[in-house]
């Protein structure tokens, strides 16, 4: 059975926890130490995938860590093109960094039409289970491309393989 | 296989790969291997993407360059950790070389990158900082608006330094009037402000804060209102002077309701205890004369027979005397009765006084008998007045048998009238018991009798019944009095009154 290589991108503000999440999913690590990303970093992860039907496919997953975006710098296209899906993410306690994430999700769509997309409510453990639940109906995104919306938290780990997996899963699957 | 892009010039200190659409590496430049993702070694015929996943997904692109469909493409600051952890950033452009083949150049960035991070990382601390710290600033000015408290801060000295909304609500002044102002502008409690604003106090006792503290306070426009406050000291940073924290609450109505409420009660208390009063009164008033009855009436059913003439007589004036007697105690109830219920009339008519006061102590003499002596004195010349002459009537027999009861036998009893322009002056004085002092403020409420009367016995009604004539005349009564001396009432009474001068 082949291998599958995808690309999949990270696509928010500066500062919500991409390079964390990506971390916490390959290295299962964390740090609170704040590092900024400056142009982009492609991390690999094996994937074993399987459907209902037992099959399974090993999918290697190139993942895009992209420079956040900041209020003097959008993202920059040329690292989206060929992403086959796109993990945006926002930091729950910045709510102007969950606003952006309807602009990010279709700022990704229109140059990967076929893309699937993801996101993550990140830092999920700074907030009480009550505030996420409000947060979450609060912030209800829909889009035709959207696999699912989950609160991450790349410190303890919730949610963080799941979120991955079910854009792989998309991905293949499409 | 010929390999006609061999004659393109490529400069030696640029790396480069050459690749044919399905990424295949054709041709490479001698130190390439610095930039792959892998330890194993580079050689042409591999799948560049497999070294370079930056190429995995971009099959589209490099199709387009290579076809003509696109002019280039670029990827810039490409991150790459290399073994020995040092981390190398590269630029990739890709361009065509023919309808075959795409080149790809590797241009390393590194200390551009480098010193690009540090300026990205300091300004997104710097936002990141700002964010939360605007964040945490709103958080709280929302929650101190919009609490229904009211806050207030101030300096050690009470110079107020800090309210919120519901202050301003509350005092009726904008903040502008409020801050950089004393305290006292607002707390009224003078006791309050001192011992707690005064110089050199020691602030320590403060920490552990006070609870609902109630204070008067005032509003811009005077009104005056009753604050609970919860208050304390606290200190803010250690380079900072202690700042006092208030929070109070408006508790003005309920402290009105309570009061209302109180003088029911006090009402309700007052009733009940005039009932019991009453009760004992009558009781202990009304037996002697009965008992005093009955045995007469007994004494008469059995003996009367054998008895002479004149003993006869004698039981028969002790019970006309003891229901006469009653009858007063009565009278006297029922004057009460009709004054409490406000029924009390004040009918003033045009009164000869000097002829009303020599009838009226003719008849009290006659009853107090010639044991007591009433002097009657008429200090001035007296015009005709008006008064009511029921109420009068009550006024200055209640006043003389008082005199007379409470004075010893073959004790003088002064009833002094004078007449000055609009006023008409009684003075009733005795030298009897007295009234002690204590009980001299209670003279006038019903049923009250002083501690000193001992046998002598009364209802307790009379100088209440005094009193409520005298305030119906809108006149005045005063007591002087000295315990075993004698007592001297002092009744003024407007005399043209509700009559105009007719
Ligand atoms: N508490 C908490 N902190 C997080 C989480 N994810 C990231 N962070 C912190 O947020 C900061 C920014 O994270 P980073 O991954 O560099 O964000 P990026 O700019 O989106 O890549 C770092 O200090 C992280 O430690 C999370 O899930 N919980
Ligand atoms: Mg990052």
């Amino acid at each position: 059975m082949a291998v599958i290589s995808k690309k999949i991108c990270m696509v928010g503000d500066f500062g919500v926890g991409k390079t964390s999440l990506i971390r916490r999913f390959v290295e299962r690590q964390f740090s609170d130490r704040y590092l900024s990303t400056v142009g982009v970093k492609i991390s690999r992860k094996m994937l074993e995938l399987q459907d209902a039907q037992q099959q399974s496919q090993e999918m290697k997953l190139m993942i895009w860590d992209i420079e956040g975006q900041t209020k003097f710098k959008a993202i920059a296209p040329s690292y989206l093109q060929g992403a086959n899906g796109v993990l945006v993410v926002g930091d729950v306690t910045r709510q102007e960094t969950l606003e952006h994430l309807e602009e990010q999700i279709h700022k990704f769509t229109e140059i990967n039409p076929q893309g699937a997309v993801a996101v993550a409510f990140n830092k999920a453990d700074l907030l009480d289970s009550e505030e996420m639940a409000y947060l979450q109906t609060h912030f209800q995104l829909s889009h035709p491309a959207l696999v699912g919306t989950f609160s991450t938290s790349a410190k303890t780990g919730k949610n963080v393989d799941p979120i991955f997996e079910q854009l792989a899963y998309q991905i293949w699957h499409h | 296989m010929v390999m006609q892009f061999s004659q393109i010039f490529i400069p030696n200190s640029l790396e480069y790969l050459v690749v044919n659409e399905q990424l295949t590496v054709v041709k490479k430049s001698a130190k390439i291997q610095q930039f792959t993702d892998d330890q194993e070694n580079l050689k042409t015929g591999d799948n560049a993407s497999l070294f370079f996943p930056e190429l995995v997904g971009i099959d589209g692109i490099v199709q387009d360059i290579i076809s003509g469909k696109r002019e280039q493409f670029e990827l810039k600051g490409v991150t790459r950790t290399l073994g020995n952890k040092k981390t190398i950033y590269f630029d990739l452009s890709f361009e065509r070389i023919d309808p075959q083949h795409l080149l790809i150049l590797f241009t390393d960035v590194t200390q551009e990158m480098e010193l690009g991070q540090s300026l990205v990382q300091r300004a997104n601390e710097v936002e990141l900082l700002l964010s939360h710290l605007s964040k945490s600033e709103n958080y709280i000015k929302q929650i101190l608006t919009s609490m229904g408290d009211a806050l207030l801060v101030t300096t050690p000295s009470g110079t107020i330094k800090t309210i919120n909304q519901t202050t301003q609500q509350l005092f009726k002044y904008s903040e502008a009037e409020l801050l950089e102002q004393f305290i006292g502008k607002i707390i009224q409690d003078q006791e309050f402000l001192f011992s707690l604003y005064s110089p050199n106090i020691d602030l320590s006792q403060y920490q552990q804060g006070f609870q609902n503290i109630e204070l008067s306070c005032h509003t811009k426009n005077g009104e005056s209102l009753i604050i609970e406050f919860s208050y304390s000291l606290i200190q803010i940073a250690n380079s900072r002077q202690p700042v006092f924290v208030y929070l109070g609450r408006d508790i003005t109505q309920k402290k009105a309701a309570e009061a209302e409420m109180n003088k029911a009660l006090a009402k309700e208390k007052e009733l009940n205890e005039l009932k019991s009063r009453f009760i004992s009164m009558t009781s202990h008033e009304f037996r002697n004369p009965l008992s005093s009855i009955s045995m007469s009436v007994e004494l008469l059913e059995n003996f009367a027979n054998q008895w002479t003439p004149e003993k006869r007589d004698k039981h028969l004036k002790r019970i006309k005397h003891c229901t006469e007697h009653m009858t007063n105690l009565l009278e006297d109830v029922l004057v009460i009765g009709r004054a409490e219920a406000g029924k009390l009339e004040f009918n003033p008519v045009k009164l000869d006084l000097s002829y009303f006061c020599r009838e009226l102590v003719e008849e009290v003499q006659l009853i107090a008998g010639d044991k007591y002596h009433i002097k009657l004195q008429f200090l001035n010349e007296l015009q005709p007045i008006n008064l009511d002459d029921k109420l009068l009537r009550h006024i200055l027999t209640n006043l003389l048998s008082n005199a007379i009861k409470y004075s010893p036998e073959q004790g003088e009893i002064d009833l002094k009238v004078s007449q000055e322009g609009e006023l008409v002056q009684f003075t009733v004085q005795d030298h009897g018991i007295g009234i002690p002092v204590e009980d001299q403020e209670r003279l006038f409420e019903c049923f009250h009798r002083s501690k000193n009367v001992g046998e002598i016995s009364g209802t307790g009604l009379g100088l209440s019944i005094v009193k409520r004539a005298v305030d119906l005349h809108q006149g005045e009564i005063k007591v002087s009095s000295e315990v075993g001396v004698g007592t001297c009432f002092e009744v003024l009474l407007p005399i043209n009154n509700g009559m105009g001068n007719g």
